[in-house]
């Protein structure tokens, strides 16, 4: 069992587990969090896990932990490896099932009080328009030919079909469109893509309709069109059954690896081989093609979302257009060139449940941005705020150009259900002025915001770590989950 | 301790269940039903459908994911959940020849069956898994 003297203190919001706790560990476990959020993490298994991870050979400096991290199936949630390129390890379970997982906001100049009028329309054509919910089947079907093109060009494809523009792929992560190999993906994980492109899913998925609360950097909010009193739209979904089964396929496919290439495997589940091998680069390029369908459905979401709006508040408020923030991955394989010892190099950073936060001057940001840092959404709960922080150079240093990507649920979901009635929870939010529309009321209590950790707390421990910068709060309006 | 059945045990943010049945083949059938109790599936109608099935893998373990995991392929495609199952082992194959029923649309999604902490024990006559879930 591991215990908070197991750790070593480095900074208020910097602790690690060093080489000397176990003799199978091949680098540190450096996790940021305050003292109270150590507390909370040492409450399950997710140090346990990290520790997993870290005698994983290929992976190098140090396994990270976010402040919102959780208990996972074998790595945990707000966890981040980095392997070299050239002779480092992929892992299919350290990237997650739901492959890029992430969140879209899209702003606005729509004052909160022009729009209260018509917020109880909003939410029902929202729910229309953005179908969620188990099962659900989206209003585009694909054909082999098309959803090759998504998985092989994602946000791209939905740009030529006029579902976005320029500036939307420009504002999000690789430019919504990764190298994916349509080949490397299953039939069957094909089969199950064709007909949910556009759907929002089940779970902790969600839309959110909020309001720009607070602005603590005038500049950075300016860039990125936050404005006080506006109002925002927050898309939280990822690669529908798609990526599932991309997943799936791989974990399975590499199971019996470890003994060919003579891995040291501490849990099945983290099932990996070296990048460079042929299942390696089949994995990648089978996960770019799911990250791709993830890019091309949040676009297709925010292309529907923005019909919605239209419908209910064209010629009702001045300027009813919703414009693009940002697009962010937290569930990723993504390949960077980080400084290690002074020197470049290629490295696959392993994130699952944490967000990539590149700094001010960053290539890889469009121009517009590269004054400001990356924008990096970090969603609360239903029922709390929710954070837009930029990327910072002493997240490059610390953290691979990574921070956390949400809350971090505390409570299982049984706990959550013996706490919380779903119905309950509708009330509570509506005296508050939140419209909640959700498929169960199970599943929402669920997803009660007493589940979750502070966002406020694990906000502030990744800026005092100086991961992460804060920008803007967001306070819900209406809440869409499946 | 009851020949077979399921426990739900606690998992922060995903679902995990303990199984144990006398047979292998109940040890299947139990992580079957207790996922589907995870899920809350419920039977829409009495009406009978078949799926039958062929999968292998390199271990027991695997064979168990195997089967799990088509069963959510099945959910989610062609909204069936199955409570019967004949199992045929051969060298290399599990065939399974499943009977249920279309499910009512209100159930919780599981998006697939991990390997974490997965492995088979059979102790005094018993096995015994845990299986842990991604939601």
């Amino acid at each position: 069992m591991i215990r908070e003297t197991d750790f070593e203190k480095i900074s208020e919001f910097e602790w690690e587990i060093p080489l000397s706790f176990n003799p199978d560990l091949k680098i540190p476990v450096r996790a940021f969090v305050s003292r109270d959020l150590l507390e909370e993490a040492l409450g399950d298994l997710s140090f346990d896990q990290a520790i997993n991870a870290a005698m994983l050979p290929g992976f190098i400096k140090n396994v990270l932990i976010m402040p919102d991290v959780h208990q996972g199936y074998g790595f945990p949630i707000g966890g981040v490896a980095a392997a070299d390129v050239e002779s480092g390890m992929i892992s299919p379970g350290a990237i997650g099932y739901d492959i890029n997982c992430g969140v879209r906001l899209l702003g606005s100049s729509i004052l909160l009080e022009e729009a209260e009028p018509y917020l109880d329309d909003l939410i029902l054509a929202l729910d229309r328009h953005c179908p969620s919910g188990v099962g659900t089947k989206g209003s585009i079907k694909l054909n082999e030919k098309e959803l090759s093109r998504v998985l092989e060009t994602g946000a791209k494809w939905a740009e030529k079909q006029g579902f976005a523009s320029e500036v939307d792929l420009r504002r999000t992560e690789n430019g919504g469109s990764l190298p994916g190999i349509w080949g490397k993906v299953s039939a069957r994980a094909r089969e199950r893509g064709e007909m949910q492109l556009g759907t929002l899913g089940a779970g902790n998925h969600f839309l959110e309709v909020g309001v720009v609360d607070r602005i603590i950097n005038p500049s950075a909010a300016s860039t990125w069109g936050l404005t006080e009193g506006c109002l925002t739209l927050m898309i939280h979904c990822g690669s529908r059954g798609l990526g599932h089964q991309v997943c799936t396929d791989y974990v399975k496919s590499f199971q019996g690896l470890d003994k060919r290439y003579g891995i040291k495997l501490p849990d099945r589940e983290l099932v990996c081989a070296p990048i460079n091998s042929p299942e390696g680069q089949d994995y990648v390029g089978a996960m770019r093609a799911a990250a791709n369908y993830a890019f091309a459905n949040r676009q297709i979401l925010a292309h529907r979302a923005r019909m919605a709006f239209e419908e209910v508040l064209a010629g009702k408020v001045a300027n009813w257009h919703l414009f693009q923030v940002y697009d962010i991955a937290h569930n990723m394989g993504n390949f960077e060139t980080h400084s290690i010892d002074g020197k470049p190099r290629k490295l696959c950073i392993h994130r699952k449940g944490a967000t990539r936060a590149l700094p001010p001057n960053s290539p890889d940001l469009p121009e517009e941005y590269r004054s400001t840092g990356q924008p990096v959404l970090i969603p609360g709960t239903m029922g709390t705020a929710s954070w837009i922080l930029s990327g910072t150079h002493t997240g490059m240093k610390k953290s691979f150009g990574t921070t956390c990507h949400g809350a971090g649920r505390m409570m299982s979901r049984n706990e959550a259900k013996r706490k919380v009635r779903g119905s309950d929870l509708i009330d509570s939010l509506g005296v508050r002025g939140i419209r909640i529309r959700a498929g169960s009321l199970s599943g929402l209590a669920e997803e009660a915001p007493e589940a979750y950790k502070d966002v406020d707390r694990v906000v502030d421990t990744v800026c005092g770590a100086g991961i992460a910068s804060k920008v803007a709060r967001l306070l819900p309006v209406a809440v869409i989950k499946g | 301790m009851l020949p077979s059945g399921f426990l739900e045990i606690s998992h922060t943010a995903d679902r995990a269940l303990q199984v144990w049945a006398p047979t292998i083949d109940g040890l299947f059938s139990q992580s079957a039903s207790g996922m589907y109790q995870l899920m809350g599936t419920i039977p829409e109608d009495s009406r009978q459908y078949y799926r039958n099935i062929r999968i292998s893998a390199g271990d027991q373990e695997g064979l168990l994911v195997a089967f799990l995991n088509e069963l959510l392929y099945f959910l989610e495609g062609d909204g069936l959940i199955f409570n019967d199952y004949v199992f045929t082992h051969d060298e290399e194959f599990l065939q399974i020849q499943m009977t249920g029923n279309t499910v009512r649309k209100d159930y919780s999604e599981i998006k697939a069956v991990t390997y974490h902490m997965l492995e088979i024990q059979h102790v005094m006559g018993v096995y015994e898994v845990i299986i842990v879930f991604d939601i």
